[in-house]
């Protein structure tokens, strides 16, 4: 069962010619989508309509088997918290916040007792390599720091489809090169879908699947799906398994909590 | 639903990392005044009320039996039960007894010094009823009342023209027809006017003698504030009446100074609660346009934090949670400020506070600044929950 199914989605803005004329695509476990295309055709959009955040004139989608445009806004919430992660081009993170308190954010949501976030925190860090820059605030990460912070905060909660618009769209080749291992080992070793727009030919190249999106319809240009084993308890579990381990030491959990630790955080924390 | 102490925790944290203090020192503010203006209101016009009101004598009532003014009357004079009365009604700080009319003498002084002086007759609360004191000796006594000696009290002046000043003049024998009367204080005040030149005896001493139609034909009734006056204006002569015949009673006030004291007062209190008010709603507008900024500055971050997967409620709940930590985070600053200012208040005008009228003030500022927390952040924050994801995130 596809984890994305989209048919026939259209979409205009009053007033302009339609954006999207009857987008299709399918998306597996595991397999890395890119979508790619001049500026302004519409990959913002269609990435916005997967991602549920807008609703099309009409078609329909079908994410892992429910049919999205069904559900009402609360439930559409809900739905986005277990199962999607975002990553914007830029400006990803929160102002006056840390590295922690950014990934954290989605664990807030859900309701995780607070005792059990700081390690989900960390191993999301470490997917990306950011564990010693954890308790940084975010305004003085470098920009490919910022996107991997980004990347920690949509992956932390486990979700089964990350939509990127752009990730690496701020970024130097090297970093965005190494972002793309990143994605490249939460696919193909944790069976997360990833739908990445871009109109960098050489990022697409790091993916299965690459898509150009013109004239408002969807072209395949390239599919090889390799075989990928989805782990049931998403990529954690494999990454482990797969000794893929950040660098540097690991922190340990800072004890920061009750009210002392809580004051002691709001006045050390520049 | 994102849980309330993470809400809180969160919003603190945004709060002190934003730096925004304005607000916060301007609820404060409000709230501090409230605090003290509720706490020590009474106090403080009673203590600035007192000296006010005193010079004038305005919360000093003249009840008088006016019968001499009418041929053919017999010249009634207050009975004590009719004083007792008087003595207990609510508003009433005391009553003074007095003969309204004086005796006169030629007295001898140091040397060759002569002088006429007027006597009049009043009892051991006269002093207080007028905040006069005695620069010598002592004031009359309830004994000296009482036991109907013969003692007398000096006006200042007049101790001075006699004898040359108020120490020299006490002991001193006074000749008042053919009796011998000591003189155990000297007294003044500003109260007192004209009988600073005047002397002072027990009413007892002056109705044994007949002196001055030896009645009790005046009180004056000392009224606890300014406020209680105008009532009991109203009650007295009723009451006055139900205990004696009193056809001819008749009370003076300081009508004019009581208006103008009266109009003063409004006017400062109204100032003051003025500026409480002026100071909480700006404390109230800068919630408003601060969580307005901060919805604004923050588009983005709703944006994103609204495709995570938080619902509307969760992002009305962060502004609102925000805006109220503002509001309540000035709150309990003024509450302590307050109770300060009003514990240094308290000591400075030598009162005391109720506790309980401070507890009960600071719950009302909690609830108070929490309303303007709500009041203010709602809006915006409910602009905020709104937002369409997509315009929020393509916000930069
Ligand atoms: N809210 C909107 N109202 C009208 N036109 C819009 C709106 N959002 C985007 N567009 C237009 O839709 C087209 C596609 O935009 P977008 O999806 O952002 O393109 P891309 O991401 O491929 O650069 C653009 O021409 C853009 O101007
Ligand atoms: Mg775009």
């Amino acid at each position: 069962m596809p984890v994305i199914l989209a048919r026939d989605l259209h979409k205009r803005y009053a007033g302009f010619d339609p954006v999207l004329r009857g987008v299709d695509m399918e998306a597996e476990a595991g397999e890395m989508v890119a979508v790619m295309g001049p500026s302004g055709c519409g990959k913002s959009t269609m990435l916005h309509i997967l991602g549920m955040l807008h609703a099309p004139d009409s078609g329909r989608l079908e994410i892992l088997g429910t049919d999205v445009f069904s559900l009402n806004r609360e439930q559409t919430a809900a739905f986005r918290r277990v199962n999607m992660g975002f990553v914007m081009q830029s400006s990803n993170l929160f102002d006056h916040s840390t590295v922690f308190e950014n990934v954290e954010f989605p664990l807030i949501y859900e309701g995780i007792p607070p005792k059990e976030r700081w390690e989900r925190v960390i191993r999301a860090l470490d997917l990306v390599r950011l564990t010693a820059r954890v308790h940084y605030r975010s305004n003085r990460l470098s920009g490919g720091e910022q996107q991997r912070a980004a990347i920690a905060r949509a992956m932390v909660n486990n979700p089964r489809i990350l939509l990127a618009d752009e990730p690496t769209g701020a970024l130097d080749v090297r970093t965005s090169s190494h972002i793309m291992e990143n994605f490249r080992a939460l696919c193909h070793c944790g069976g997360v879908c990833l739908v990445m727009v871009t109109h960098d030919p050489k990022m697409a190249e790091y993916c299965d699947t690459i898509y150009t999106l013109e004239e408002g319809v969807l072209h395949c240009r390239k599919r090889e799906l390799k075989e990928i084993a989805a782990p049931a308890e998403g990529w954690e579990s494999a990454l482990a398994a797969n000794e893929w381990s950040g660098e540097g030491d690991i922190p340990p959990v800072p004890e920061q909590r009750g009210i002392l630790g809580f004051l002691k955080s709001l006045l050390l924390e520049k | 639903m994102i849980a309330m102490s993470d809400l809180f925790r969160i919003s603190l944290r945004q709060v002190v990392r934003q730096r925004n203090y304005g607000v916060v020192l301007s609820i404060a503010l409000g709230i501090t005044a409230y605090i003290v203006l509720a706490v020590l209101g009474r106090e403080i016009r009673y203590k600035i009320g007192q000296d006010m009101v005193l010079m004038g004598g305005v919360n000093v009532i003249n009840v008088l039996m006016t019968d001499s003014q009418y041929p053919g009357q017999p010249v009634r004079e207050f009975y004590p039960e009719t004083v007792r009365a008087i003595e207990g009604l609510p508003g009433v700080y005391m009553v003074s007894r007095n003969i309204r009319n004086n005796v006169s003498f030629n007295l001898r002084g140091e040397g060759e010094r002569s002088l006429q002086v007027s006597f009049i007759g009043v009892d051991e609360y006269y002093a207080e009823t007028f905040s006069l004191e005695a620069v010598a000796g002592r004031l009359l006594t309830a004994e000296d009342v009482s036991g109907r000696r013969r003692v007398c009290l000096l006006g200042l002046d007049a101790a001075r023209d006699l004898y040359g000043g108020a120490g020299q003049s006490l002991g001193k024998f006074l000749f008042l027809d053919k009796e011998v009367f000591e003189v155990v204080g000297v007294i003044t005040g500003v109260m007192l006017g004209s009988q600073r030149r005047g002397g002072f005896l027990p009413i007892t001493s002056m109705i044994d003698r007949n002196w001055g139609g030896g009645k009790v034909t005046r009180l004056y009734v000392r009224a606890t504030g300014w406020e209680d006056v105008a009532g009991l204006v109203k009650l007295i002569p009723d009451v006055v009446r139900s205990h004696q015949a009193a056809p001819y009673v008749r009370l003076e006030t300081q009508e004019d100074q009581l208006k103008r004291i009266r109009f003063t007062f409004m006017w400062v209190e109204s100032l003051l609660w003025l500026g409480i008010a002026a100071s909480l709603m700006l404390g109230g507008f800068g919630i408003w346009t601060g969580t307005f900024a901060a919805v604004r500055a923050r588009t983005r971050e709703v944006g994103l934090k609204k495709a995570m997967g938080g619902s509307d409620a969760d992002i009305l709940a962060q502004f609102l949670a925000e805006a109220l930590c503002k509001a309540v985070t000035g709150g309990f600053l003024g509450i302590i400020v307050g109770a300060l200012l009003v514990e240094t208040g308290a000591a400075l005008l030598d009162t005391g506070f109720s506790y309980g009228l401070l507890a009960t003030s600071s719950l009302a500022s909690i609830v108070f600044s929490a309303v303007i927390g709500v009041a203010g952040g709602l809006y915006p924050a409910i602009q905020a929950s709104r937002m369409d994801v997509v315009t929020a995130l393509r916000f930069e």
